[in-house]
């Protein structure tokens, strides 16, 4: 017989209980769900990166540096294979022994090795722990250039030295050492603080990158992609496997509007006739060179003197010799040729006779009493070279350097006009030169004389300024500007030293043409009129009589600005073109408190240049 | 007329623990592949499973009203075994936990959450009005071996503890702002232990609290926050693949077979592995609580609201952990984690619920 089934005993569950215990757990699940989302979904990439960077590590290795070649494919700047050690501190067992050992193999003190492995890319590191915590897969290099004995000597050894390697490793080569140091410039390692600039730009800490010159502007092109080994590693950072090598890319080439030919003339004339100066005055003097294709504003060659030798820089500069360089008076790292801003005394008549003339103060070769002084607003200035030339006019004013016709310029120019003129040849300004480190020089105006003097310029001042004294100042590159664009019609380009970008394969990837700032405002007639003019300044009458080339006409025009108020030595200018009918090339030679004048100094410089240049012999 | 058990048995839940526990043996194998010391990891698990059925089955088959009667004798077994960890138990990691029994080690900590469960249970259910006096007894009883465990030291396992009694003292007591004033004091007593070295050691708390500020130790406290963070979100929608995920193989998250199992399945199963593994978890926590609601009597109502509070708080810390929003406790996922008296008591909780909800439709003769 069944029995009925016995109820359930009752007992509260309680109702509002059970749907909040219920609700809590559900929660509980939904808030895992929702973070799972949020953490695979919607950061999923983000972590995905993380993990990848978590295993991979890579031994760097450099990429060689594209060349740097001339306009006629000279190559200038090179890299070279350097057989260094290099260290991979996670792989060392035993720091001490290792590097005693390297030390008697390499035959190099000991201590010099210790320098290397603890201070390198700029940072401090107390021991060997230390640089295997920062930097164990390093490399870091402990000797570099080694001979062919310490290389064999290296490689009987290396197995018994766990963590160290023998390996090749380019390195920048400048063969013809200072020439054109301030152009090309220099490279070294990454400091700190560039580094913190650039880590967003695919730079690593362990990088060489220019620092001057073409190195620094360029670096982007010329570094190339560094390559490395892919290792995979644990959490404790060993390795795992190897990936493979990845290959460094080189580096592009550049390709100059530089004419080595004429950069080692250029260096050549400069240096002797500076090293001569000095001797002739008993005081050093320095000095720069530019020369520029007037058809295109390509820089033909670039000299600053004293220079210096960027090999010095590529495995690191001893500290003795960056303080010869940095405590030289003459400053050898300082590239006068874009940097330099002094007055350019007469060499500036070009700018006020085309000026002159453009704007109508004065008639074609206009005649002027040239009385050897001029009242200019009150002020009497006197003729630098003594003696008035009488009834002079406009080209042979311009050849003979009559300060007295150009006073007269000044006068009937004005301070505005004859700013204007200045500005639109771009004194004043910075050219833009494809280097690091050119000087805008000053054309004085009002604001400026407020600021530095707080008086307003005189009127008078404008006489002084017509003839390149007073408080205007220019660069070397940019007087070797206004002549070029004096001899070719007018026309203002930006000058600039690379013409194209080539690649490791040799095809062009970037070409500069060229780059027209402007043109400036001033007539045909008028610029005809000042090549006349400068076309005479070898002749008896002219302020360079004695300086011709034998078998080349060449036009120019001298400079000579007084320092300290007259008191120091004289800085000297000469600008030149040649040949006078259809110029190829245009000069500036600036010859820094070499005393003496224009014509007696820098024009000889200018005058070798053009000889040199055209494969003429200079009478002896 | 009366029905055949099967047809009261809850098949989806014992499916679902059991898809869960080979699944973990899965993981378990991903993890420990390049761990020579760790290879065997995989077959004991699958033995312990294989025990873990049936523990599951017999458990099912015990009506669970006999744990009431026997709920005394566990509690002081409990206590015995808790103490001989004290005196001579097996350290690591610098924690004492476990009773070397031959190739074995036996975990007390774990099965004491059971036999907490069942006390509380026979406590509450025993009293007809449950008021501050039942309350402190209960109370008293459980702190015994809480304190224990949490001297091991063992902070996840006491935190479960704690969770069960929650969870039933919330059903049992008979005035509902009892329990507000439990919760308060609870929440005080938890400010004091976070906020002050008076009962937990500094590791223990620096631990317990860098998931607030992961990356003020990256290296240090925060190492395995963010490790494992990083593996579980790396894994996106599909995962990288069995033994392909980079963080486990390689070592970066620690423990990947026991408490950091689940990193494992973000990595290499990705956002639809987790969700399918925390869809299984659901099959489970709400085949508990139908076993609650189909309870007969309040002791197995009260039972089945413990495991469901033990179970639930399990796979919350422990999935939370790994991804940034609980402390690292250190408590194993149920099912999954390697650990033989983990496994044994979570078939064990499932048996014990089988045999509640078994009990719907059971006739009394």
């Amino acid at each position: 017989m069944r029995t009925v089934a016995e109820a359930p005993r009752p007992f509260p569950r309680g109702t509002w209980r059970l749907v909040a215990f219920v609700l809590i757990v559900a929660i509980a699940l939904g808030a895992l769900i929702g973070r799972l989302t949020q953490v695979q979904l919607l950061q999923g990439a983000r972590f995905a990166a993380a993990a990848r960077a978590n295993q991979i590590r890579r031994i760097p290795v450099a990429a060689p540096r594209g060349r740097i070649y001339d306009r006629n494919g000279v190559v200038i700047v090179r890299s070279r294979p350097s057989f260094v050690c290099a260290m991979i501190p996670s792989d060392v067992r035993d720091s001490a022994a290792t590097m005693h050992e390297l030390a008697s193999v390499l035959a190099v003190p000991e201590a010099k090795l210790w320098h290397r492995l603890l201070h390198h890319h700029g940072v401090d590191y107390k021991n060997f722990d230390e640089v295997a915590v920062y930097e164990p897969y390093g490399p870091i290099v402990l000797a570099s250039d080694l001979t062919a004995t310490q290389m064999a000597r290296l490689a009987e050894s290396i197995d018994r030295l766990p963590g160290l390697d023998l390996e090749a490793q380019p390195v920048r080569d400048y063969p013809y050492r200072k020439l054109g140091s301030h152009f090309v410039g220099y490279v070294g390692a990454i400091a700190e603080d560039e580094f913190k600039e650039l880590k967003g730009k695919g730079y690593t800490q362990n990088d060489v990158i220019g620092k001057e010159g073409l190195e620094q502007q360029y670096d982007r092109s010329l570094r190339g992609v560094p390559g490395g080994e892919q290792i995979e590693v644990n959490a404790a950072g060993q390795l795992v496997r190897r990936l493979g090598p990845l290959e460094p890319v080189p580096g592009d080439s550049l390709v100059l509007a530089v004419d080595w030919r004429i950069q080692q003339l250029a260096e050549k004339a400069l240096r002797e006739q500076v090293l001569a100066t000095s001797k002739l005055r008993g005081h050093p003097v320095a000095g720069a060179v530019v020369a520029i294709d007037p058809r295109d504003g390509g820089i033909v060659a670039l000299a600053s003197y004293p220079n210096f030798d960027p090999n010095d820089f590529t495995n690191g500069i001893s500290e003795k010799r960056y303080a010869q360089y940095l405590n030289d008076p003459l400053r050898p790292l300082y590239d006068r040729a874009i940097g330099a801003a002094t007055p350019t005394g007469s060499t500036f008549k070009m700018v006020t006779g085309s000026g002159a003339i453009s704007s109508g103060v004065i008639g074609k070769n206009q005649v002027l009493y040239d009385s050897g002084a001029w009242n200019c607003h009150g002020h009497t200035f006197v003729d630098i070279a003594s003696g008035g030339l009488g009834s002079t006019d406009f080209e042979r004013a311009l050849a003979a350097s009559s300060d007295g016709y150009f006073y007269q310029l000044g006068y009937r120019l004005g301070h505005a006009r004859l700013r204007h003129y200045a500005e639109e040849y771009g004194l004043g300004r910075t050219l833009g030169i494809d280097v690091p480190g050119e000087y805008p020089g000053n054309w004085p105006t009002n604001a400026w004389s407020m600021k530095v003097y707080g008086l307003p310029l005189e009127p008078s001042d404008v006489c002084q300024l017509a003839i390149g004294q007073g408080a205007m100042q220019a660069t070397p590159l940019q007087m070797a500007s206004v002549t070029a664009t004096v001899v070719n019609g007018g026309t203002l380009f930006r000058p600039h030293l690379v013409e194209a970008i080539r690649d490791p394969r040799g095809r062009i990837v970037r070409r500069f043409d060229r780059d027209v700032i402007r043109h400036v405002g001033v007539t045909q007639e008028a610029l005809r009129e000042v090549r006349a003019g400068m076309d005479q300044v070898t002749k008896p009458w002219g302020t360079a009589y004695g300086e011709d080339v034998p078998g080349i006409a060449y036009g120019g025009k001298t400079g000579t600005a007084e320092t300290d108020g007259g008191n120091g030595p004289n800085t000297t200018w000469f600008v030149a073109y040649a040949p006078s009918a259809h110029p190829t090339i245009a000069l500036a030679v600036f010859m820094e408190r070499s005393g003496g004048y224009g014509a007696t100094t820098a024009a000889p410089v200018a005058r070798a240049i053009i000889a040199g240049y055209f494969h003429k012999k200079l009478p002896q | 007329m009366e029905r055949p058990w099967y047809t009261s048995f809850n098949w989806a839940m014992v499916a679902a623990a059991v898809l869960v526990s080979l699944f973990g043996v899965l993981c378990i194998h991903s993890a420990d592949l390049h761990d020579p010391d760790a290879s065997g990891e995989w077959r004991k698990q699958l033995i312990y499973i294989g025990i873990g059925i049936a523990v599951m089955s017999t458990f099912a088959a015990i009506d669970y009203h006999k744990w009431q009667r026997w709920a005394f004798g566990l509690y002081i077994a409990n206590l015995l075994l808790l103490g001989l960890v004290m005196v001579g138990g097996r350290s690591a990691l610098g924690a004492q936990r476990w009773i070397n029994l031959g190739p074995v080690q036996f975990q007390p900590s774990e099965p004491a959450k059971l036999i907490l469960a069942i006390c509380i249970a026979a406590l509450v259910a025993r009293a007809t009005t449950f008021g501050w006096r039942e309350m402190g007894v209960t109370i008293g009883a459980v702190a015994v071996p809480a304190l224990l465990i949490l001297k091991q030291p063992d902070l996840g396992t006491s935190l479960v503890i704690v969770a069960i009694l929650s969870a039933e003292l919330f059903f049992g007591v008979t005035r509902a702002w009892y329990f507000g004033i439990y919760a308060a004091a609870l929440g005080a007593i938890g400010a004091v232990v976070v906020g002050t070295n008076l009962v937990l050691r500094p590791f223990q708390r620096n631990r317990l609290l860098v998931f607030l500020h992961p990356d003020a130790d990256p290296q240090g406290a925060g190492w395995n926050l963010n490790q494992s963070q990083i593996a579980v979100g790396s894994g996106e929608l599909f995962g990288k693949g069995l033994y392909r995920g980079t963080q486990t193989q390689l070592d970066f998250v620690p423990e990947h077979s026991r408490d950091f199992i689940n990193t494992v399945v973000g990595e290499e199963f990705g956002y639809l592995g987790e969700i399918g593994l925390l869809a299984l978890y659901a099959v489970i926590i709400f085949g508990a609580v139908r076993a609650m609601l189909a309870a007969r009597d309040r002791f197995g109502f009260l039972l089945a609201a413990g495991l469901v509070a033990m179970l639930a708080f399990h796979i919350t810390i422990n999935v939370g952990m790994t991804v940034g929003i609980m402390p690292i406790t250190g408590i194993p996922l149920p099912l999954m984690s390697y650990g033989g008296t983990a496994v044994l008591t979570d078939f064990a909780a499932i048996g014990i619920m089988l045999n509640i909800h078994l009990q719907r439709d059971r006739l009394v003769f």
